[in-house]
């Protein structure tokens, strides 16, 4: 499919209205303070927000959320810079540099650095959902029922990179999310499934109820009683903006590879900001001259690590729009966003809702140029955010939470969904298990069972169930796709494991 | 004369407390509606039922007095919201959207446990919009005619992939009454919801679409309509001809309507069904119902239940069939 250019100039026209531009920076203010408020991460703040978005036309709502997406991550930066506490997980190698460089007096160059990477690294991002997704989705076209559960499948194999140092846990995490998913009418035989004569129950449960649940509730109940906060000065710092620019210009291959990563990462189904930012830090520690300073406070690592978890972003919604395959958690709350205002992700989106759609992807650039903006120069107000009390942040939050999940469909059970969820996802933290391997289950469980029931009658007309699963070449791709994504999980996990050992020993 | 002066005084409290009663009883009539009334659609905003219901809803304040607040429920194709409905206060403030033949499919296919509607739960207040359902192929595809299919089915038990919008839905029903009235056996493929089952067909998964009338409109482009279940042809698409044209008996159509739960006051349901019945005689109705792919095509409600007792009775045996599938699994 080629890029239809009269559409692209016509949702390009569309960004210059006030609106639009307006939705931009308030997504951006809005994601960096979320962002930089531990324990609300990118999916936290997309996920309060969305419910209020069901005001706004489709794209305006799009607009919106991808900005909060876009800033949260560069968000996370400042409070693991001034109070090493990353805000958000991707920004734990962030805080490895930024924190000492704070401790200096050099916090504001570490994080003029930081949002010079994040905007970089997001422009990157979003360049390359512009030219790959169209034709991907027109491939789209070429996966059958077959294709779409190995897809489905490989995403679910990202629960290994999740947590392949507790995979055991991992799985059981997983396998709940999977579990949750099958409530409702069975797709195969239409009986409905776990329901315990609830007529809510038939149906699967709401999505954003769940998310809201087990992202926005659960966090705060595991930050009761957390400590108040004390961040280091953010003192003006002469000459430290251009110095930044500086570095970062006569680096041009540390932030060229630093964005690759982490539209890769990000392409891949479920890998999320924080594995995009380790691996662009530790390519950056590979291949720098000073590889020794890395985690005193080397900018470097700090410009590797934000480029990478913010070109995340635009990687992460390539297979999402092409496949409906989120490619982080963010993603998948943007896909209830999506069907929400009934575009359906495939080569359809971009024929019938290209101007939405293109509208969304274009409208990142000037997301990307607020971020820039805001992020530099609103820098003295970001110590006062992370000095909110968290007696003030955690019934707000909890407050939009459940509002939220009634207001999608008006439904008080929904409500209970919520608070099932949070209490559950908060049980699970405080036992050291992951919530994105429940919402991964959750979200991919539904496209497996689908398309394996779907694949089992398609086979019978084809002759051969084993064929119809191994036998067709874009199958086999995706089934070593996801050996390969399996095997480097454990492969990565062990080489870590004998490197700090090595190191302990010595 | 004195002791009648207690019972005096209590009968005229008596008297007025009637009076009064009544007054508030035909206060509501007279009055109603005498604020916004809260209707719920089952299905996803921007969607067809949605866009059906919204459009009745830009209409609401002229013919039926006052205006409409639109609520999505999505879930469980209208389950969620019908039933919720049903738990409302019966006064005329709480409607549904709702269509068949999916209405019908859903109670008389449920559990046994289930605390989910009956069909005898529901009153029709009026049905503005009739679609026939629909077969189509791809543009590029080799069968030109209904004939071409039902020839590849004989010659090829089992082996034609048709689509539905889910197991055991109106779309899966309409499958095995095409399979009985051809003489024919081909694979029923699921999907869950039409515009995944349209992208199933143009990716070639199947070779036979099947769902309403309304995608030959909009898909025109992609999609060739072989036949429509109408009783007459699809005024907006009336190139395709009817199943009984071309000598298969199958009459099956989706609608959409507004339902009130029973038990609502009968004055309340009779102002409804007479503003529903003005409002399908204004020609700006009825293009702005056509300009979303719904040709207008009135039923009263007797009409309707005309029809879906002719349904049901002929189509007994798929609900026995389905029932019987649907318990063993």
């Amino acid at each position: 499919m080629d890029i239809p250019f009269d559409t692209l100039y016509s949702a390009a026209v569309g960004l210059f209205s006030m609106k639009t531009l307006g939705l931009s920076v308030l997504g951006v203010m809005i994601g960096i303070i979320g962002g930089a408020l531990p324990g609300i991460s990118a999916s936290v703040t997309i996920a309060l927000v969305l419910p209020m978005t069901f005001v706004l036309d489709p794209m305006s709502a799009l607009v919106l959320l991808g900005a909060i997406y876009m800033a949260a991550e560069y968000g996370g930066s400042i409070s693991a810079v001034l109070i090493n506490t990353p805000g958000t997980p991707a920004a734990i190698c962030t805080a490895m540099d930024g924190y000492p460089l704070s401790r200096k007096g050099r916090a504001r160059e570490a994080l003029y650095t930081a949002v010079l990477g994040s905007s970089v690294g997001g422009f990157f991002g979003i360049i390359i959902l512009l030219i790959f997704t169209p034709p991907l989705a027109a491939l789209s076209l070429k996966f059958n029922a077959a294709e779409m559960f190995w897809l489905a499948i490989a995403g679910l194999a990202v629960v290994c990179n999740l947590t392949a140092k507790d995979f055991s846990k991992g799985v059981i995490a997983a396998c709940l999310g999977l579990w949750l998913a099958t409530i409702g009418a069975d797709p195969g035989s239409g009986y409905p499934r776990f329901s315990f004569g609830y007529y809510q129950m038939e149906a699967p449960l709401p999505l954003i109820p769940m998310l809201l649940g087990f992202f926005a509730v659960s966090q705060m109940l595991n930050q009761l009683g957390r400590a108040e906060l004390h961040a280091n000065d953010t003192k003006p710092e002469p000459g430290a903006l251009a110095r930044t620019l500086r570095f970062a210009v006569i680096r041009p291959f540390l932030v060229l590879r630093s964005a690759l990563i982490g539209v890769i990462i990000g392409i891949l189904p479920g890998a999320g900001a924080s594995i995009a930012s380790f691996v662009a830090y530790s390519e950056a520690k590979r291949w720098s001259k000073k590889p020794d300073e890395f985690g005193k406070g080397n900018l470097e690592g700090i410009l590797a690590s934000e480029t990478s978890n913010n070109a995340m972003v635009g990687g992460s919604l390539v297979p999402l729009l092409a496949f409906g395959i989120p490619g982080s958690a963010s993603a998948a709350i943007l896909l209830g966003a999506l069907t929400i205002n009934g575009l359906i992700p495939g080569p359809d989106l971009f024929v019938y809702n290209g101007e939405i759609v293109y509208g969304f992807i274009l409208a990142f650039i000037p997301t990307v140029i607020a971020l820039y903006v805001v992020g530099t120069f609103a820098t003295p107000i970001y110590s006062s955010i992370l000095t909110i009390r968290p007696a003030f942040v955690i019934p707000a939050v909890l407050v939009l939470a459940f509002i939220g999940s009634y207001a999608v469909r008006a439904e008080v059970f929904d409500v209970g969904v919520a608070t099932a969820c949070g209490l559950l996802g908060f049980l699970m933290l405080r036992s050291g298990f992951k919530i994105a391997p429940v919402i991964l289950g959750i979200v991919l469980g539904p496209l497996i069972e689908d398309n394996f029931i779907r694949s089992l009658t398609l086979a019978e007309t084809e002759g051969s169930v084993f064929r119809f699963f191994f036998g067709r070449p874009i199958c086999q791709i995706l089934i070593l796709i996801t050996a390969a994504m399996i095997v480097s999980a454990f492969w990565r996990e062990y080489r870590k494991q004998k490197i700090t050992t090595e190191e302990t020993g010595k | 004369m004195n002791r009648y002066k207690y019972p005096g005084i209590l009968i005229c409290l008596l008297l007025s407390t009637l009076l009064f009663g009544t007054t508030v009883v035909s206060v509501t009539a007279a009055e109603y509606p005498s604020k916004p009334i809260n209707v719920v659609v089952g299905w996803g905003a921007g969607g067809g039922v949605d866009t059906f219901t919204r459009i009745v809803g830009k209409y609401a304040p002229q013919y039926i007095g006052k205006r409409f607040v639109v609520t999505n429920k999505k879930g469980g194709a209208g389950l969620i919201a019908i039933n919720g409905v049903l738990r409302k206060k019966a006064d005329g403030y709480s409607l549904a959207a709702a269509m068949l033949p999916n209405m019908i499919y859903q109670p008389v296919l449920k559990t046994e446990d289930s605390e989910s509607y009956e069909l005898s739960d529901l009153v029709q207040l009026g049905t503005p919009v009739l679609i026939p359902s629909a077969f189509h192929v791809r543009k590029d595809s080799t069968f030109k005619t209904l004939q071409d299919i039902i020839d590849y089915a004989k010659a090829h038990p089992g082996k034609l992939k048709v689509g539905t919008n889910g197991i055991y839905s109106g779309g899966h029903g309409l499958v095995l009454m095409f399979m009985k009235a051809a003489g024919v056996e081909v694979t029923p493929v699921h999907y869950n919801g039409g515009s995944k089952q349209i992208k199933g067909l143009l990716g070639g998964e199947i070779d036979l679409g099947n769902t309403n009338a309304m995608h030959s409109v909009r898909k025109a482009k992609d999609l060739r309509t072989l036949a429509v279940s109408g009783e007459k042809r699809y005024r907006l698409a009336d190139h395709v001809p009817t199943f009984s044209e071309q000598g298969l008996d199958i009459i099956d159509y989706v609608t959409r309507g507004i339902i009130a739960p029973k038990n609502t006051p009968d004055d309340v349901v009779a102002h409804l069904r007479a503003a529903f019945e003005k409002m399908k005689d204004d020609p700006a109705f009825v293009k702005d119902l056509e300009k979303a792919g719904l040709a207008v095509d009135f039923r009263t409600a007797a009409q309707m239940k005309m029809y879906m007792t002719q349904f049901m009775k002929t189509n007994q045996w798929i609900f026995d069939l389905f029932k019987k599938e649907k318990m063993s699994k």
